[in-house]
């Protein structure tokens, strides 16, 4: 209660200094991001207390503080903030790399591919279907002859099956989990990523071909199969020169991931490759190309300084959620999201033969898929750039989906890991008030986030 | 690639030299970080662009608001109120002289040659006074490390880097409200006076409720983000009130290390950011950097020369004006040579206020003298501490009388 009352006030004062700013000037983003910094933290608390995720409270603080609730952070600040953001998400998934091991993904990578290719393959012909079914009431498929609908339903299922690899992080940094399903997940969202996009390009292309649209996407199909299969030997390069540069730095190892990630995400840009995926490649081959011990101390020093990365990006991801938009799509949205949450749960059960997994597992697992955060907007932001009217209104049902699973995604996931006993595993012990010493396959916040 | 390969070769290189260096040559420094940030720059490889950097504006604003941070937590008033006031005497001296030899020559150097008004000149004149001014504790920890933490030389070191820093926030806190930029959306605009006020009012406000707010928060994962978020809500406040960063957060430090019962932990945590933070803005400054221009040779070896002369000449005058030459010897100001964090971050928010003048100047002198001083500036502390007796003892005259501490 004491924090509501100083958060009150806190906003009470950046009210009042308000007509201080430079003229014709946007609220400084600093400032917006500072509240949202503060809100989200004792929302994450408030989280806590209700045994849920703290990433839902600083999603939830997100979306309060955002343009289309309070507006304490409006759209000009939230803009001002997406390097902050374009900066998290790298760091994320240059950490989501490092926690691959080459051991086993040698030893279960087919097995793990063939259970992404079964999920994936069920849930998108799910959502296909769905899309199908309901095309009355969904605004891009409604006037759309056949073809095109088809078309449509099925980009538009190939981004709204898309999992989150940054939502599985934080919840396995926060939970400190380690085991087969928490594993398994990570490493099944990880290929997903991979094999959605590859998917989305090729059918692109198809659509491409089918249904000229108003403008060809950037550089037309070809870039944006570069974008995925560049990706892959630019991550390698990077994670070697990493590999290389640990052998010289031995201090400063957070800046040096920092310095990594934006180096990764400025040559990404540079070479219009997908700077996710570079960046899981940088951070898995980093690591396990490394000499001794390099490759496990810089992956410790990342996981010590995630959480305040967390809050940042998922706050941030709050504030982008537009709730008037979410709710208007709520009787479509609904009954997608839980044909999504089921074929999942089938996918998973059909695809995970040969990983061993009982069935608490295997439901962790499928509960860990559920979670989306914002990567299938880039997705849509191409289909957007060819066909803008129909992009416009899937980015907004998009949008809705994602608030939705963004918010279930993290609840079903830490109760899924809790049901297979794997939560607090991550080996170290969960110490709320000092420092823990760091265990070989420890992940978590037990020690301080520097 | 080609271009990436030239940057990795770069910044290796240049921490191969100065890992070098430290080892052999006791040269402390955060210069492959300045090259990486030249390297990576528009006048380098261009891969940190104009907009990337425009992108990470906020982040070097942030260093500049935690550096005041962390300025604000060394002032601990159980210590500060231990301490001797000769020691407050000669640290004010040399810093004040410090500020009115290098403030005084620069104003006379830019009107006379700098083609400035009188009034245009004090902006960029006030502004290199306080980097000059400006010292790291390095000369302090070298001290702490050959005599100990409770040897009085090691607490002159400490209290004269601190009021450094406080004169130095000061100067540019006053000079950045005289040279405000107008703001219209108010019936009356502030005077420089209520500019002031109003940036220790968002740090007095802000570190109170901040207070509030942390309660009795123990576990550092959640100070971290807590701390972090205040320092970036004040630096974000003074920021958008067009006012240096510095003072609100150096209240901000100053209200969090009298108040918070996590004292240590806050403290070791805005140390260990601030050195990251450190190394992040210069790779910024290295990459906004135009050293290139011939024009600011000569007033940046002016500058280095007038802060030498300021500084060992300051505490020499100090120690004698205030009867302690016996105690601490003529030379200590050389201890004070080191530059650190503070001088790139006042040189940084000077660049980005939109009324500066000359900023590239400033900037390079402020660049140039973190560099020089710290190729020897351990060196020089550690000669003069060597050349101090073990148990330094102020002479009777000035030692406080007892039980007022000491």
């Amino acid at each position: 209660m004491r924090r509501i009352i100083v958060l009150a006030l806190l906003f009470g004062a950046m009210r009042l200094i308000e007509p201080l700013g430079r003229a014709g000037g946007a609220p400084d983003a600093l400032l917006t991001f500072g509240f949202l910094i503060l809100v989200a933290y004792a929302a994450g608390e408030l989280s806590e207390r209700f045994r849920q995720p703290k990433l839902v409270g600083y999603l939830v603080a997100g979306v309060l503080a955002g343009p289309t609730v309070l507006a304490s952070v409006t759209a000009e600040a939230a803009a001002q903030l997406e390097p902050v953001s374009d900066l998290a998400i790298a760091l994320i998934a240059f950490l989501a790399g490092a926690e691959l091991d080459l051991e086993e993904v040698k030893r279960r990578g087919l097995t793990l591919l063939r259970l992404t290719v079964v999920e994936l393959g069920i849930a998108t012909l799910a959502l296909f279907g769905a899309a199908m079914a309901m095309r009355q009431w969904i605004p891009f498929l409604a006037d759309a002859d056949m073809q095109r609908a088809i078309l449509f339903a099925g980009l538009f299922a190939l981004i709204a099956v898309m999992h989150s690899p940054a939502i599985v992080m934080a919840i396995l940094t926060e939970t400190r989990a380690s085991g087969p399903a928490a594993r398994a997940t990570l490493a099944v969202v990880l290929l997903s990523e991979v094999v959605v996009v590859l998917a989305f390009s090729l059918l692109l292309g198809v659509v491409q071909q089918l249904l000229p649209g108003a403008a060809e996407p950037s550089g037309g199909v070809a870039l944006i199969i570069w974008e995925i299969a560049g990706s892959v030997p630019i991550g390698i390069a990077l994670g070697v020169g990493v590999a290389l540069a640990l052998r010289v730095v031995h201090e400063d190892r957070v800046i040096f991931a920092l310095l990594a990630a934006l180096l990764g995400q400025q040559v990404a840009h540079l070479l219009h490759v997908e700077v996710l995926i570079t960046l899981l490649v940088a951070g898995f081959v980093a690591v396990n190309v490394a000499r001794g011990d390099d490759g496990p101390e810089l992956r410790h020093a990342m996981e010590r300084s995630a959480t305040p990365v967390f809050v940042v990006f998922f706050a941030l991801a709050g504030v982008a959620i537009d709730v008037p938009a979410a709710w208007q799509l709520a009787p479509v949205v609904v009954p997608l999201v839980l044909i999504r949450i089921v074929a999942l749960a089938i996918g998973v059960r059909l695809g995970s033969g040969g990983l061993e997994l009982g069935a608490v597992q295997r439901r962790a697992l499928w509960q860990g898929l559920v979670a989306q955060a914002g990567v299938a907007i880039g997705l849509v932001a191409i289909v957007a750039e060819a066909y803008p009217e129909a992009g416009a209104s899937m980015r907004a049902l998009a949008l809705a989906i994602i608030a939705v699973n963004g918010t279930v995604g993290p609840i079903l996931f830490r109760r899924g890991l809790e049901a297979a006993d794997e939560k607090d595993k991550g080996g170290r012990e969960a110490a709320p008030s000092t420092a823990a010493s760091d265990g070989p396959t420890g992940r978590g916040c037990g020690t301080p986030p520097w | 690639m080609l271009l990436v390969l030239l940057v990795v070769v770069g910044y290796l290189a240049a921490r191969f030299a100065v890992d070098w260096l430290a080892r052999h040559a006791l040269v402390v420094s955060g210069a492959e970080y300045l090259v990486l940030g030249l390297l990576l720059g528009p006048r380098g490889t261009g891969l940190l662009g104009a907009e990337a950097l425009e992108g990470l504006k906020p982040f070097f604003t942030l260093a500049i608001g935690w550096m005041g941070a962390a300025v604000g937590f060394r002032f601990w008033l159980p210590v500060l109120t231990r301490t001797p006031g000769v020691l407050y005497r000669l640290a004010f001296t040399e810093s004040l002289l410090t500020a009115v030899l290098v403030g005084g020559g620069a104003w006379v150097l830019l009107v006379d040659g700098g083609g400035l008004s009188a009034f245009e000149a004090t902006l960029p004149a006030a502004i290199l006074a306080a980097v000059a001014v400006a010292s790291s504790l390095q000369g302090a920890r070298i001290a702490a490390k050959s005599l100990g933490r409770r040897n009085l030389a090691v607490r002159q070191l400490e209290v004269a880097a601190a009021i450094d820093a406080l004169v130095a926030v000061s100067i540019v806190s006053a000079v950045l409200a005289l040279f405000h930029a107008p703001v219209n959306l108010i019936p009356r605009e502030p005077t420089p006076t209520e500019w002031v006020v109003i940036a220790l009012a968002v740090g007095l406000v802000g570190g109170w409720l901040f207070h509030l707010f942390l309660g009795d928060e123990r576990s550092p994962d959640r100070l971290f983000i807590a701390v972090a978020g205040a320092v970036v809500l004040t630096t974000g406040a003074a920021n958008y009130v067009g006012m240096s960063a510095l003072l609100p957060g150096f209240l901000l430090g100053f209200i969090l290390v009298n108040t918070t019962r996590q004292r240590e932990v806050v403290g070791e945590m805005l140390d260990k950011v601030d050195r990251p933070l450190y190394f992040l803005m210069l790779v910024c400054a290295g990459a906004l950097w135009a050293p290139a221009a011939t024009d600011v040779f000569v007033p940046v070896l002016a500058f280095l020369a007038l802060r030498f002369v300021g500084k060992v000449g300051g505490a020499w005058i100090g120690a004698r004006v205030n009867g302690v030459v016996s105690a601490f010897g003529n030379r200590w100001g050389f201890a004070l040579l080191g530059q650190g964090g503070l001088a790139i971050a006042i040189a940084l928010d000077y660049s980005l206020s939109p009324t500066a003048q000359l900023p590239n100047l400033v900037f390079t002198a402020a660049l140039c003298s973190v560099l020089l001083t710290d190729l020897f500036s351990a060196r020089l502390a550690r000669d003069v501490v060597a050349s101090l007796p073990e148990d330094v003892q102020l002479p009777s005259s000035v030692a406080p009388s007892e039980g007022q501490g000491g």
